[in-house]
């Protein structure tokens, strides 16, 4: 008689994850398939970025996220409570300070901030997108979404500034995640950016 | 630019300040002369951030995550400015008409004394304050009394029914100063010390800079004030100027 065991897999998240221990991917706390069915319900730019940071595995938070989020503008509707809306070109300045108090007071907290790529054309966006790399490193992560046309100019735009760059397809949450995911760990050393593009018609 | 005596106690109360707020911060560009004692004693609290639009920000942005900023500008950086309580800090006059056009409150310290309540009401104003730090001439009274004031409210320097002199900043001292003389000529006015003044007040903080506003205290209102400038070198001149204004601003004299 063979008697049937199952066998858990050494990959599987449960038995990776430590009490206490900070969190090592996304993909631990969340599932790309629910951000997915999220930001495809999302109409205008925001898309799955926007879908992933309303998930509390992200920002790490049931009610208020754990960590900052500032939204540059009003094309991605009304910020949810506990995030920080601001103008769409005062948008990476004000997350510039948001972070530099978070990184003080909390440990680990990351500060995200949402903006289109037409912010990056105006003066004041760029004055500031500028500045951050300059600052010490306080878990800053810009998120830039628009057209696939503009990522080549958004992506080297930043990589000048001294950003290290992603680049996820906004229409897919595994690319999303991916690319936020990786952002994170780079935003520990300064602040990191995320390029989420789509082709839009 | 060398610091001042005003300056430089202020540098010795942020520093104190922030001993008691882990969360304060000084945001400044490359002219760190206003905060150079903060920056020495807390490097780690210091962001320096070039331009003056984005400094305000930052500072702004300080401020909405929770904690206390205190943020050196010029006038070019109060075009950016948002509702979040900071407090911007000039030693620039200039600075301080652009604020009053923004719409941001001004807060001109006369004296020394007076330093740690100001700065503390402006930082729990709830709004964007403009502290304005400027030396008040030499030869003027360099101890106040009544010693203490509150953030929002002028001080009564002196009670009188024959007149009203208003004063702020480096024009608060000037103020005492001719309430006392004039009273010596038994001519009694109500001396202000209006150290804190809002864009709804209808005055532009900068005349105060360099001027006295002198009228009836039955019509305190700011187009119903007469602006006489202080001559820090001959202040005989303007006692002589402001009792001069009286005669023309009220009935009685």
């Amino acid at each position: 008689m063979t008697s049937e065991r199952t066998v858990q897999s050494p990959l599987d998240p449960s038995t990776m994850q430590v009490v206490g221990a900070p969190r090592r991917s996304l993909f631990d706390a969340v599932r790309p398939g629910e951000v997915q069915r999220r930001g495809s319900q999302i109409r205008g730019p925001g898309r799955m970025v926007l879908a992933a940071l309303r998930h509390p595995g992200v920002t790490g938070g049931e009610i208020t996220p754990a960590d900052a989020v500032v939204l540059g503008g009003r094309a991605f509707g009304a910020a949810p409570g506990g995030w920080i809306p601001a103008r769409e070109a005062e948008a990476i300045g004000l997350a510039c300070g948001v972070a530099a108090t978070r990184s003080r007071r909390t440990a680990g907290g990351r500060t995200w901030v949402l903006l289109r790529a037409q912010a990056l054309t105006g003066g004041l966006a760029l004055e500031s997108a500028a500045q951050v790399p300059r600052l010490p490193p306080a878990r800053l992560v810009v998120l830039v979404v628009g057209d696939a046309r503009e990522a080549p100019r958004t992506s080297g735009i930043l990589q000048a500034m001294g950003y290290p760059v992603r680049q996820a397809d906004n229409d897919d949450a595994w690319s999303v995640l991916s690319a936020l995911d990786h952002a994170g760990r780079d935003a520990e050393d300064g602040p990191a950016a995320v390029v989420a593009t789509r082709t839009e018609a | 630019m060398a610091t001042t005596a005003l300056q430089r106690a202020f540098g010795e109360v942020l520093v104190r300040l922030a001993g008691e707020r882990p969360g304060l911060l000084a945001v400044t560009g490359v002219d760190q002369d206003l905060v150079a004692w903060f920056t020495d004693v807390w490097p780690e609290r210091t962001l320096t951030v070039v331009p003056g639009a984005t400094r305000a920000l930052v500072g702004q942005g300080v401020a909405a995550g929770g904690g206390d900023a205190v943020v050196v500008v010029d006038a070019d950086g109060l075009t950016a400015l948002g509702p979040q309580p900071v407090v911007l800090l000039t030693d620039d006059v200039a600075a301080v008409s652009a604020a009053y056009r923004a719409g941001v409150t001004v807060c001109q310290p006369g004296w020394q004394q007076d330093l740690p309540a100001l700065l503390v009401g402006a930082l729990g104003a709830g709004r964007p304050v403009l502290l304005h730090l400027a030396e008040p001439a030499p030869g003027l009274p360099a101890v106040i009394d009544p010693e203490r004031t509150t953030f929002g409210d002028p001080r009564v320097l002196q009670r009188g029914p024959d007149g009203l002199v208003v004063g702020s900043g480096p024009t608060a001292p000037a103020a005492a100063l001719v309430a006392r003389r004039l009273a010596a000529e038994h001519v009694h006015v109500t001396a202000l010390d209006s150290h804190t003044l809002t864009p709804e007040s209808g005055v532009d903080p900068a005349v105060l800079c360099t001027d006295l506003l002198v009228g009836s205290p039955r019509a305190p209102r700011a187009g119903a004030l007469q602006a006489v400038r202080v001559h820090p070198t001959d202040l005989a001149a303007t006692v002589a100027a402001v009792r001069q204004a009286l005669r023309a601003t009220s009935p009685r004299r």
